[in-house]
């Protein structure tokens, strides 16, 4: 007897980006996202009958194009991680300098492109992109006086004087 | 990347679609998410503007309550104050306050607490107040958990804690604040008067040390400081035909050090010492602080 071989090929999911570009990406790489593991659930998509032609695509209101491109990059290359456990993260040291190589070049952006990777990823819920986000963000603060700090990230210091000597004050304690 | 389709819309490029956002257009949250990776240091400094500066000091009170609420398991533990030697209870519930009395106290549970507390980071507990030196008397392993937990204050009242200079300055390396009120019976001088050296050549860095002596202590500080003590007041007591010097007024050297305050202050007698800590009490001194009794 011959059967016919079945090729299992990988769930697709579609993505919309807020500037309506279409991205098809693996159920696996995507599960990463709560955020949208939740609507694939919820909207019943796992369902094999439906081609991925048929599907609807999940659209992402908060994400532009560029952005979401560089989420569904991150999410590939952490696809095989062990899943997160909150609890045990939570309990975890808070710490900057185990940012992984591959993340570190990765994240080696533009401040912008990192702002609206951090806003991308805290609305997709993707933790462990978030977190590492963060920490390259950390660890442009770390070291600097305010001052470096403010030229750094272009903000304005609003302060009245008083404020400012009162704030001056305190940091007394911490200059070198 | 499989990127399947493009609408007519989206013709611009991806520099000129691309929104720019800035570190202050996050959300609080994600502002504050940044924070708690960083130190008490870099803490202090990103405080380079309004929004930054409201965002940091809002995190310190939010982690203490979760503290409260979620983190320190209450069995065993009541959430009155009790001062054991006067049996003076003050009704502290809104203060948020925890401790326990010698009546539920419990070991195991308090070694679990301190356990709890010691693996918190900095600035989640604002303050420790030590009263009476009850854990010290108790139990020297007890004492020293305490001690090792990095609150960003420590307050000891009337400690019989053995101030050793090594434990002094031990403890002004972990901590933003030391408050020593009433001198702890042995309390070594020479421990303070080093921490007051270390913060004159800034290897210390302290916001702020309050020393409350008695007497002897406050006039051997006096002279380890400065030997000649011409510059502070001195005057002569002649009750009940009884000698006694005292140095009056605080030391404020705020200009010199790098510090808010320091303040040095002597006590006259029992009756004092119970008069500042109700003032202290009265006027949420240690509102929001955990006391351990």
């Amino acid at each position: 007897f011959l059967f016919p071989i079945k090729m299992t090929s990988p769930r697709m999911i579609k993505l919309t980006s807020n500037d309506d570009k279409t991205f098809e990406v693996e159920r696996d790489v995507i599960k990463q996202s709560v955020t949208v593991n939740t609507l694939i659930t919820d909207l019943n998509m796992d369902d094999e009958d439906v081609s991925v032609e048929n599907q609807m695509a999940i659209p992402l209101p908060n994400v532009d194009a560029a952005t979401l491109e560089m989420v569904i990059t991150w999410c590939k290359q952490h696809r095989e991680d062990p899943p997160r456990n909150e609890e045990e993260e939570e309990k975890k040291e808070k710490r900057t300098d185990d940012i992984p190589e591959w993340d570190k070049t990765f994240l080696d952006v533009e401040q912008s492109v990192l702002f609206a990777l951090i806003l991308a990823a805290n609305y997709m819920d993707i933790k462990g992109l978030l977190d590492n986000c963060c920490k390259t963000v950390a660890n442009m603060i770390k070291g600097k006086t305010p001052d470096e700090i403010r030229k750094h990230f272009n903000i304005k210091n609003d302060f009245t004087p008083e404020e400012e000597e009162q704030i001056r004050k305190e940091n007394a304690w911490c200059e070198d | 990347m499989a990127c399947i389709s493009d609408s007519p819309t989206a013709k611009k490029s991806k520099v000129e679609e691309q929104i720019q956002v800035s570190l202050l257009d996050l959300p609080n949250e994600l502002i504050s998410h940044i924070f708690s990776f960083l130190n008490i240091r870099d803490r202090f400094v990103v405080r380079v503007n309004k929004k930054l500066s409201e965002i940091e000091s809002k995190m310190g009170k939010m982690k203490t309550s979760i503290l409260e609420v979620k983190q320190v398991p209450l069995d065993n533990v009541s959430l009155l104050i009790s001062d054991v030697d006067s049996d003076v209870v003050y009704d502290v519930d809104e203060d948020g306050l925890l401790t326990w009395t010698r009546d539920v106290w419990h070991k195991p549970s308090l070694l679990a607490i301190l356990k709890k507390l010691s693996q918190i980071s900095i600035f989640d507990i604002l303050e420790i107040t030590m009263f009476d030196g009850l854990l010290v008397r108790e139990d020297r392993k007890l004492a020293a958990a305490v001690m090792k937990i990095e609150s960003s204050r420590l307050c000891i009242w009337n400690g019989n804690q053995t101030m050793t200079r090594s434990l002094f300055f031990e403890n002004s390396r972990i901590r933003d604040s030391i408050a020593i009120i009433c001198a702890c019976r042995n309390l070594r001088v020479s421990a303070v008067h080093r921490v007051y050296q270390g913060m004159e050549n800034r290897s210390i860095r302290l916001r702020q040390l309050k020393v409350v002596l008695n007497n002897d202590h406050f006039e051997l500080l006096l002279k380890l400081i400065d030997p000649n003590c011409d510059r502070f007041e001195r005057f002569h007591e002649g009750l009940l035909g009884r000698h006694k010097y005292f140095y009056h007024g605080h030391i404020k050297i705020t200009e010199r050090m790098h510090t808010d305050l320091i303040d040095i202050e002597y006590i006259e007698n029992e009756r004092k010492i119970n008069e500042e800590k109700a003032n202290l009490l009265r006027n949420g001194y240690i509102q929001d602080r955990i006391l351990f009794e």
